[in-house]
């Protein structure tokens, strides 16, 4: 029997009830270089070295011997033994020891301690790497994850329902039938597998995984079981993907630039709408604030049921993005802003699901801001272009109007010389060439004054003058055209009208809007008042002729314009621009009211004293 | 085609239909003048044939084009002899669109007056 316990690996021993030994044997005995006849006598408490009472060595033989049999783990100089402590009865029951076993379990604890500590190391691993594991039990349909994967799903432990199909309702709802499909389709298969998708966590926000997993496969080739790791790569699949938009971005950029090249700017920005799409959104409308009001441009969308975009919004008008979402759809409006004006606007518009970011609206307002510069050079190009066209009508105008004068002297001139007019009509012959020598000097006149606003060279001399002395001079010495119009004229004078005014410039003020009024008066009465108010003359010269059609009246100061075509009237067209000019560099105004049919009135305001 | 009895001169230019009412009395010819179409219309009036018509381009109210068309559309007055007189540039393209027998571009001599309407006037009296 001894023996047998010498063999053993493990120590065997005897206790009376004052835990002296009675017998002790085995590997602890020999290791510990005494002989079981040494230790037989010696305490328990000897031996380990402790009389500490709640020492478990000591501890557990205490409750054995109150009957109850004991195991626990023991350290003991360096190793580790399970030990069995068992109460020692009497045949009356009574116990009169207790008897132990210890094996050495060093080896078994250094394993279990590794596979434990690895574990734990498994779990910071995963935590750190964000990587989550997940087995799913094909036949069970049970899905276990790790603890970082619930951690990636932001599911506490123990919330996750562990099926295929908990899974699949937190996948984006727009990957969920790939996802299934990359699924499904390993089982078949049975391979390894890889595939990406997103995941909606407990709290909304939106995450990308990177799977890879391995079908474990039964004997007929059965697919039992998918494991696999997922890697959340939210943050690369975002610095990937704001590279690839950045990208996109400058090539849809550079698209859009070639296009805006064109001077043909509405074509141009309807082109740059269907190229922003599907880059950009699903619509896309274009809107032009020139000539008055917003007027939409382009209005394109991928979906022909859909509606493009809003109202546009007033702060666009205003100069600013504005990003909006609703349930229905996201918008991104940006204004084309160019020199401090605003001269149109950029809607995009998308599902709902797509939420304008950032760099969306850089991209957009890089956009708005090269559109905004074609719009601006093509308006500078119109606007080169009319000035081109007003020159060549000047030219044809002024030639006409040239050649009118020009034939009647020519024909006066050889009628008399060559007598082809009868004696009687001489004098009229010579007042024809005088008459008609005063109308080109007057041309001539103009198109200098014309050069000489332009150049910013009208000079003023100031002196004290009547306005109505002046009205009175230009109505005399146009007595003659008075008479041939045939209408009549009436001057009314309120008050004593006199300021520091340039004459020459007042007469010629007074003689082209007289002028105009006999022109377009139809022979009806003309009425000229002259009136002070406070610091102010006032001059209104109305006729009652054919008036000013609305459209017309706000550029009939611009040179060349005039109320009605040239084809129907003479002169150059200059008239009321340089009264314009002339009223503006005595720091007074002029304005003109009209109704078609009913005649014009025209009305200057001058301040009687000189403001320069 | 016999020759006009009579000419109308129509301009809005009033020192050119006076100088050129002025050339033709004194030549003979048998004048009226009128200063735009609507006003020339009006003195066209029934049995009598269609007198020479010379015709200035722009004018107010009735201009020279809307005249012609208005005087083509009376029956009468298809083969009536107009001379275009106009200042504007190109005249003489539109006016071989528009059926008229000459064109005189301003400005012209008095002999050049004189020549086209003695060919297409009965001569002085």
């Amino acid at each position: 029997m001894r023996l047998v316990f010498r063999r053993m690996p493990g120590t065997v021993w005897a206790v009376d009830r004052k835990l002296c030994f009675t017998y002790a044997a085995g590997r602890l005995i020999d290791e510990a270089g005494l002989q079981p006849a040494e230790v037989v006598g010696t305490t328990v408490q000897a031996f380990l070295g402790t009389s500490d009472p709640t020492d478990p060595g000591i501890a557990h033989h205490l409750a054995a011997l109150q009957g109850e049999g004991q195991s626990f783990e023991y350290r003991y100089h360096d190793r580790w033994y399970a030990v069995l402590i068992d109460p020692l009865p009497a045949p009356d029951g009574a116990v009169v020891g207790c008897v132990g076993t210890a094996i050495d379990i060093t080896d078994r604890r250094a394993v279990e301690e590794r596979l434990a500590a690895s574990e734990a190391r498994l779990v910071e691993a995963q935590r750190t790497a964000h990587v989550g594991s997940f087995e799913w039990d094909v036949r069970s349909n049970v899905v276990t994850w790790t603890e970082e994967l619930h951690r990636i799903y932001g599911v506490d432990p123990g919330q996750f329902p562990g099926t295929l199909e908990a899974f699949l309702a937190r996948v984006y709802p727009p990957d969920v039938e790939r996802t299934r499909d990359v699924v499904l389709d390993a089982c078949r298969r049975g391979g390894p597998f890889e595939y990406d998708h997103r995941i909606v966590r407990s709290d909304g926000s939106v995450r990308s995984l990177h799977t890879r997993g391995e079908v474990i496969k039964d004997e007929q080739g059965n697919a039992t079981r998918l494991v696999g790791s997922c890697w959340d790569v939210t943050e690369l699949a975002e610095a990937t993907r704001s590279r690839e938009e950045l990208l996109r971005g400058a090539v849809f950029l550079s698209d859009a630039s070639r296009l805006l090249v064109s001077l043909e700017v509405e074509r141009a920005l309807e082109g740059v709408a269907r190229l922003a799409l599907p880059y950009m959104g699903s619509g896309c409308a274009v809107d032009l604030f020139q000539d008055g009001g917003p007027r939409r441009l382009a209005a394109i969308s991928l979906d022909p049921r859909a509606t493009i975009a809003p109202a546009l919004n007033p702060s666009v008008l205003a100069g600013n993005t504005v990003v909006v979402h609703d349930a229905t759809a996201s918008y991104l409006s940006v204004p084309l802003l160019a020199h401090d004006k605003v001269s149109g606007a950029i809607t995009f518009c998308a599902p709902a699901d797509r939420r304008y970011q950032p760099c969306d609206r850089a991209v957009a307002e890089e956009l708005a801001r090269r559109a905004a510069l074609a719009v601006d050079n093509a308006d500078l190009y119109r606007r080169a272009q009319q000035a081109l066209k007003a020159r060549d009508q000047l030219l044809s105008v002024a030639a006409h109007e040239i050649r009118g004068p020009l034939t009647s002297i020519h024909l006066a001139a050889q009628a008399i010389r060559k007598g082809n007019a009868r004696s009687e009509a001489m004098m009229a012959m010579l007042a024809v060439i005088e008459r008609e020598d005063r109308r080109l000097s007057r041309f001539v006149d103009e198109l200098v004054d014309l050069g000489r606003f332009r150049d910013g060279r009208l000079e003023l001399n100031y002196e004290p003058v009547s306005l109505g002395e002046v009205v009175r001079d230009v109505a005399h010495r146009m007595d003659d055209d008075i008479v041939r119009s045939g209408s009549s004229l009436s001057v009314a004078t309120d008050g004593n009208a006199v300021g520091q005014w340039d004459r020459f410039r007042l007469e010629q003020v007074v003689t082209n809007l007289l002028s105009n009024a006999l022109k377009y008066g139809q022979g009806r009465p003309i009425q000229i008042r002259i009136a002070v108010q406070g610091d102010h003359a006032v001059l209104t010269i109305q006729d009652r002729g054919i008036g000013i059609e609305p459209d017309v009246i706000s550029r009939v100061f611009l040179p060349f314009e005039r109320g009605v075509s040239e084809r129907h009237y003479g002169g150059l067209g200059l008239g009321l621009h340089i009264v314009k000019t002339i009223v503006e560099a005595m720091a007074g105004s002029v304005k003109a009211e009209s109704t078609p049919e009913n005649g014009t009135v025209f009305t200057v305001e001058l301040p009687l004293a000189s403001r320069t | 085609m016999s020759l006009a009895e009579r000419i109308l001169v129509i301009d809005d230019d009033d020192d050119i239909r006076a100088v050129m009412q002025e050339i033709l009395a004194a030549a003979g010819y048998q004048v009226d003048v009128a200063r735009d179409g609507a006003e020339a219309l009006a003195k066209l009036p029934g049995p009598a044939p269609p007198p020479l018509i010379l015709l200035d381009m722009m004018m107010p109210n009735m201009d020279g084009e809307m005249f012609l068309k208005a005087l083509r559309s009376q029956p009468r007055m298809l083969d009536a002899p107009v001379v275009v007189v106009s200042g504007s540039a190109g005249v003489r393209q539109r006016a071989s669109a528009l059926d008229v027998a000459a064109c005189l571009e301003k400005p012209f001599e008095l002999d050049d007056l004189l020549g086209v309407v003695g060919r297409l006037a009965r001569a002085p009296h």
